[in-house]
């Protein structure tokens, strides 16, 4: 190596453990005020352009679907943005359109959020047609029916045909099938567990959409975020004429029941294609867990740091198997959740397999160098900047913290934490959680790697058809 | 990239939008060095971060073989001379033979007959490449970056170009220079022959089991039959396995030259001292002639052409009408008629196939621009239907809603909404800095300045009702048209 080229290397080397001066700003907190009806609002100003961000985060979603009724949560969430008593149906959609307002509903697991997104010019229309969905949708106000389509808004009906196809289309989507019956399989016995079907849409009726707003939609179950070229008492004044005068009572909050514990069990979903995917899964620690931390090192380590990833290194740079593989870590609010993907041409499957195997063996039962702790934690701190990146980033994530009950100090102490996670921890932690009786396996692929498998791994549990 | 996003991604870069309302261009900081690198950095401080886009003006359309631009943004992840390293010396003696072997396998393996001589190359490959990592670490490159706090830390190749981002903590800012100058000085293609297999795989991922990966490579191949923008950018799996070193490393001198790069800087930045920082380490690279073959002009479409795939999928439907690209004044009718027909639940192809009694559609999207601008290209029309068998109805009520755009135009309503509209969707994508960096870097890239974006409300405002019906009439037409559709195999 020349001399230049010895001194240039070190100063990468210099560079890259260097401190990052920036590491400990989270910039300013969120102003934080309640409105008349107690709904929590964490806001940031943001004059640079003239727009308004306003996210409502609604304690519902597909955990609270009735049994052989899964899918009401999404059909209601969607159902609440086509019109309300204020703004019938094709009102909202002139109305919204014509001032490019945006309002867009996500509906998750256990919340879903009602986004608006509006030009400044036109914040006090906005805000009011996003009040008049939350608090008035005619999904709930009018007499629309779901199973005549001549006596029901269109969109509704529409609604239910959509979500039909949708699963219908599920068939054609390797990666969206594999990971619908992992998560299935991942929260056995549990309310996550169940998925829609087309029966349980079919089933779903207008009282049904009712019963479950009336539930989950209330002001004690409500977070806002926002951001945007408004001041926080001009925004208080607004929300609270908008919104701070309703009322409701809905569901109590009730802790989530905990699923079965994985046992080792593989699965295969048989699918002519020229690719297989694989998804191993462990339960792992929860947002709140004292593992949270050395756990999120784990993953980083094993699959969730991308390039320098060890799935990353030896199943895509040495070998060339795949182009995307590596873990996530879902830190849940009840239970936290890993999976180990890899998606490979089929005829290395069984190798990959078992590559991603001993990785998980070795992690296990070898732990982790401190070269590769030193290297995550400095990414970790170094890269935390970005959890506050943007003005909405920074309301959105102090909202989570009122949501999830966290410890007030759950961002502000979080690199604390990070750095005090040592190797002989986590070496623990691993053998904790990544145990291959309580692990779950989901292979999508074709017919002959079945086979193989039946072969070499012994018994397989075969999903037949599309599982719905 | 999911095709909805791709789309979406397409669609937003395609908008040569401007930013002279917000003053952005104003106190936008632009310097061309010596060796030909355009700069351009814009100061905000809502972090304390800095995006940071390196953009080369190659993709799928240049090259003899498809695939190479998309390749040669893999290997440029896979470290230099002087990062990853352990021993050069012996790292580059070892390094030759690696290559040497893998082009005589290629040969061997092109003529196809001699399968003991294969089949003795590729154990001599396995060999040598296990050998040659002994004096290297892999993925040295990420590693600086990640453990330095990147995010957004990606590559990606396009049709027209080829982008290189990362996001990093504001006092990082000589780290990026330095590896990213080194990344264009002393590149090391490592793992070839590995990156090659998952480049391959990527391929299959990402189109052959994919159904609509599969439909949007038969849309432009049947669209397009003598231009470039047929092929599709990750490679034919042909050309693919028969890039070699020696082809990509040509590639690389060649596309790579400073004259064919920008650099943009978006965030908490001081403009003067990234000059002089990007200067002190980009500015030597040497200029070098950028030489481009010659790109086929796609003759006149003189008839309808249609596809169909037949698999065992649920049915799609994709219409395309060939048009003339940015800077040509039609474009901004375009752009209104791609929200008029699409954008909101109140837009009228939304309204005529999924509002309605008995629905035909489950999405429909239009997309003004693809695959991509340089060249003249495509507005489109990208419909899923609600339930198998009413693929013919579908087609039938799109093409009616188009001709009745044609016959009798848009209300004045419909256009101010689709104005808004573009402006909202415009400033949402102003909000993070990679968001403006990326759009900064597409400008500049495609078109040379981002001078391109400086008066596009400006023209998007002075688009006319009658400009969209002729738009319509002219464009829209049996003969200009391109379908394609996915049939369920029975």
């Amino acid at each position: 190596m020349k001399s230049t080229r010895i001194i240039f290397a070190f100063l990468l080397l210099l560079l890259a453990v260097e401190a990052n001066a920036a590491n400990a700003s989270l910039g300013k907190a969120p102003e934080r005020f309640v409105l008349d009806n107690g709904i929590p609002v964490h806001f940031v100003a943001n004059n640079e352009l003239p727009l308004l961000r306003v996210a409502v985060i609604v304690r519902g979603g597909s955990v609270n679907d009735p049994e052989g009724l899964e899918g009401t949560a999404g059909l209601m969430f969607s159902a609440m943005r086509l019109g309300t008593s204020t703004y019938p149906v094709q009102d909202i959609d002139n109305r919204l359109d014509a001032l490019a307002i945006d309002i867009s509903i996500t509906t998750g697991e256990e919340y879903s959020i009602i986004e608006l997104a509006t030009l400044k010019e036109n914040v006090d229309e906005a805000l009011n047609i996003l009040a008049s969905v939350i608090t008035e949708p005619s999904v709930v106000t009018s007499g629309w029916s779901l199973t005549n389509r001549f006596k029901t808004n269109k969109g509704i009906a529409t609604l239910k045909e959509i979500s039909k196809d949708n699963i219908r289309r599920l068939k054609d989507n390797q990666q969206a099938l594999v990971i619908k019956h992992f998560s299935r399989l991942m929260y056995n016995g549990t309310n996550r567990q169940r998925m829609a079907s087309l029966k349980s849409i079919d089933a779903i009726t207008k009282s049904d959409l009712a019963s479950l707003y009336k539930g989950v939609v209330t002001p004690r179950r409500i977070q806002i975020a926002a951001s945007g070229a408004i001041s926080a008492a001009e925004l208080q004044r607004k929300l609270n004429g908008a919104l701070g005068g309703w009322q409701a009572t809905g569901f109590a909050i009730t802790a989530e029941k905990m699923p079965a514990k994985p046992n080792g069990a593989v699965y295969f979903i048989v699918k002519d294609s020229p690719q297989s995917i694989i998804v191993k899964g462990f339960w792992a620690p929860r947002k709140a867990s004292e593992h949270a931390y050395d756990f999120e090192i784990i993953n980083n380590i094993i699959g969730g740091e991308g390039h320098i990833s060890r799935l990353f290194r030896q199943i895509r740079t040495e070998h060339g198997y795949a182009y995307a593989t590596g873990s996530f870590y879902r830190q849940g609010y009840e239970l936290g959740l890993m999976g180990v993907y890899a998606f490979v041409r089929a005829e290395n499957t069984i190798p990959v397999l078992e590559m991603i195997n001993k990785i998980l063996a070795g992690s296990r039962e070898e732990g982790f160098s401190s070269e590769e702790v030193t290297i995550t934690k400095n990414s970790i701190r170094n890269r935390f900047v970005f959890t506050f990146a943007s003005p909405f980033d920074l309301a959105m994530k102090f909202a989570e913290i009122e949501y999830a009950n966290l410890p007030a100090d759950f961002y502000t102490g979080y690199l604390k934490r990070i750095e005090a996670v040592d190797e002989a921890k986590m070496r623990e932690v691993a053998a904790t959680y990544i145990s291959e009786q309580e692990a779950l396996t989901i292979i999508i692929g074709p017919q002959e790697q079945l086979t193989k498998l039946q072969e070499t791994h012994g018994k397989i549990t075969v999903i037949e058809g599309n599982g719905y | 990239m999911k095709l909805r996003s791709f789309l979406l991604a397409v669609v937003l870069l395609c908008l040569p939008v401007s930013v002279q309302a917000l003053g952005i261009d104003a106190k936008m900081v632009k310097q061309t060095l010596p060796n030909g690198i355009k700069v351009f950095i814009y100061h905000r401080d809502t972090s304390p971060t800095i995006s940071f886009y390196i953009g080369h003006k190659v993709g799928g359309v240049d090259g003899e073989l498809t695939g190479a631009a998309h390749f040669l943004e893999h290997l440029l992840f896979k470290g230099t001379a002087n990062v990853g390293s352990l021993d050069f010396r012996q790292e580059e003696k070892i390094l030759q033979r690696v290559i040497a072997t893998g082009d005589a396998l290629d040969e061997e393996r092109a003529k196809g007959t001699d399968t003991k001589q294969i089949a003795q190359l590729e154990k001599r490959l396995t060999e040598l490449t296990e050998a040659h990592r002994q004096f290297y670490r892999a993925s040295e490159l990420a590693r600086i970056y990640i453990e330095n706090g990147a995010t957004d830390f990606n590559a990606s190749t396009g049709v027209d170009f080829t982008f290189y981002m990362v996001s990093l903590p504001k006092d990082k800012l000589e780290l990026w220079a330095r590896v990213e100058a080194d990344r264009r000085k002393n590149p090391l293609f490592r793992d070839f022959y590995a990156e090659r297999s998952v480049v391959a795989q990527e391929r299959v991922q990402r189109t052959e089991s994919v159904p609509d990966g599969m439909l949007m490579e038969l849309f432009l191949a049947t669209a397009f039959t003598a231009h470039p923008y047929r092929n599709p950018t990750v490679g034919w799996m042909d050309d693919i396995n028969a890039l070699s070193h020696t082809y990509m490393r040509q590639y690389f001198e060649n596309f790579y030259a400073p004259q064919n790069t920008v650099i943009v800087l978006v965030g908490d930045v001081n403009a003067p001292e990234a000059l002089a920082v990007i200067t002190r380490y980009l500015g030597d690279i040497p200029p070098r002639k950028v030489v481009r073959k010659n790109i086929v002009v796609e003759p006149l479409q003189r008839g309808e052409k249609r596809a169909e795939l037949a698999l065992d999928a649920n049915e799609k439907l994709y219409i395309g009408f060939h048009k003339p690209t940015y800077p040509h004044k039609d474009n901004y009718a375009f752009e209104i008629m791609e929200n008029i027909l699409t954008s909101g639940r109140s837009s009228r192809l939304h309204r005529s196939l999924i509002e309605r009694t008995n629905p035909l559609a489950q999405s429909v999207e239009a997309a003004n621009g693809l695959p991509g601008v340089r060249y003249n290209n495509l507005f489109c029309i990208f419909a899923t239907p609600l339930a198998a068998g009413k693929l013919e109805n579908l087609e039938v009520a799109i093409t009616d809603e188009l001709a009745q755009l044609a016959q009798n135009g848009i209300e004045e309503a419909e256009l101010q909404k689709a104005k808004n509209s573009i402006r909202f969707n415009f400033f949402s994508r102003l909000e993070t800095n990679n968001g403006l960096a990326s759009l900064l870097a597409y400008s500049a890239t495609v078109f040379g300045d981002t001078a391109s974006l400086d008066h596009y409300l400006e023209e998007i405002e002075q688009v006319r009702t009658e400009d969209v019906q002729r738009v319509a009439r002219e464009y829209l037409t049996k003969e200009n048209r391109t379908v394609v559709m996915i049939k369920r195999e029975k």
